[in-house]
């Protein structure tokens, strides 16, 4: 009996925990669609005259369409290079060489520096390349990112020896062995690596911000500040807009989201 | 493995994920036609006096719901039937209403288009009222 209590206590604890999550995200969906302000009085759970009249506004009232083929673009830059520097990294970092805890170490201690800190030099740098205002500039930063580094060096880890000793001993070279053994094998890193890396560059707002001057190479986070200053924060259009950038992060991570948790839950296990 | 059965286990793995692609894909391309069939840019509608005759010669004026108050509404006259019809609009927010001098004047409706050219008709006819 005791233990049945505990059961439907534990049941009634998560609804009230899954309603406080989905609460917020609903009321975001609703004013998108209604444009009802936060402090309405009475405040109603149901929308009354839903419309899409508000995602329309902010198509025509900013360059959506720009800002989103720009996030698009640069996302798509970042995570296809990070999948293919963190491999090489996290491939690289299962072999023993000289050096190599020193190189773990410095991995470790750069990941705990904040990137404000290093915002000047990687300006600097992407003033140098003449990467300002260009899509591969804005990519630049997040390029690889270590912590998703350490994500492919587990997984790597985690491939039996022998099956490298055999590989080796048919000759393959290390870049066919990552690219025709390992990879194939580490399907949820990669996931995760595509999740991570795409929700980090999709959300990126001060980078963008500080290496953009022209209005057609901003990104969405961007436009959402441009937005603020047309509108008052509570106005259905504002909503919509959030909705609108947040879309495709939902969307990428549902499709990939069995992959993402056996990831995240290889990399727990591992350490 | 072959090509072909490579393939085959790959949509076999991820039918879902195809489908709903495929379901986007063919929404958007509904959505893309429809706009090019029905982009003309035309807003029609009719003018009616409280009894429900039509009114011919009515000025309906359209302006642009916006903050910029310097922009000039647009006018046309109704026909013998109470019909009007603005073309090559560019808003997707707009105001329009209906006056003749005599007879009287409609209240201002608000409509909005879902985008930038949609031929419309107004829902609601404009009935003119005598202004008091």
């Amino acid at each position: 009996m005791s233990k049945r209590r505990t059961h439907v206590l534990t049941h009634i604890l998560l609804i009230i925990l899954c309603f406080l999550i989905i609460v917020p995200i609903y009321w975001v969906v609703k004013t998108s669609l209604t444009g009802e302000n936060l402090f309405n009085y009475p405040p109603s759970l149901i929308p009354k005259d839903p419309h899409i009249y508000f995602f329309v506004d902010v198509y025509y009232w900013i360059p959506f369409l720009r800002f989103f083929m720009n996030s698009v673009i640069v996302s798509a830059i970042v995570v296809v290079s990070n999948i293919i520097f963190n491999a090489m990294a996290g491939f690289a970092l299962g072999y023993n060489f000289p050096g190599k805890r020193l190189i773990i170490l410095t991995y470790l201690s750069c990941m705990m520096v904040p990137f404000q800190t290093t915002i000047i030099p990687a300006f600097l740098l992407t003033k140098y390349f003449g990467l300002l205002n260009t899509h591969l500039g804005l990519a630049l930063p997040l390029a690889s990112t270590i912590i998703n580094i350490f994500v492919f060096k587990t997984n790597f880890d985690a491939v039996p020896q022998s099956l490298h000793d055999a590989a080796r001993i048919d000759g393959m070279a290390d870049w066919k062995m990552l690219l025709r053994i390992y990879l194939p094998l580490a399907r949820p890193a990669i996931a995760t690596n595509i999740i991570l890396t795409f929700v980090w560059s999709w959300n990126n707002f001060i980078w963008p911000l500080i290496i953009t001057q022209d209005t057609i190479m901003r990104t969405l986070p961007l436009g959402l500040a441009r937005f603020l200053s047309y509108f008052e924060d509570t106005s259905g259009q504002l909503y919509a807009f959030v909705i609108m950038v947040i879309a495709p992060i939902v969307v990428v991570f549902l499709m990939n989201q069995r992959s993402f948790i056996s990831g995240m839950m290889s990399g727990a296990v591992k350490g | 493995m072959s090509v072909g059965g490579r393939l085959s286990e790959f949509g076999r793995a991820n039918l879902g994920r195809i489908l709903f692609v495929a379901a986007v894909v063919l929404a958007l391309l509904i959505w893309i036609i429809h706009v090019r069939l029905n982009d003309d840019g035309v807003v029609t509608g009719v003018v009616l006096t409280q009894a429900g005759d039509p009114v011919q010669g009515a000025t309906v004026q359209l302006r642009e719901q916006t903050l910029n108050l310097v922009k000039e509404p647009r006018a046309v006259k109704t026909d013998e039937q109470g019909r009007f019809e603005f073309t090559d609009i560019e808003m997707i927010d707009f105001l329009v209403s209906a006056k003749l001098d005599g007879v009287g004047a409609s209240a201002r409706k608000r409509y909005h288009l879902y985008f930038m050219r949609q031929n419309f008709e107004l829902p609601e006819p404009l009935v003119l009222k005598k202004e008091s």
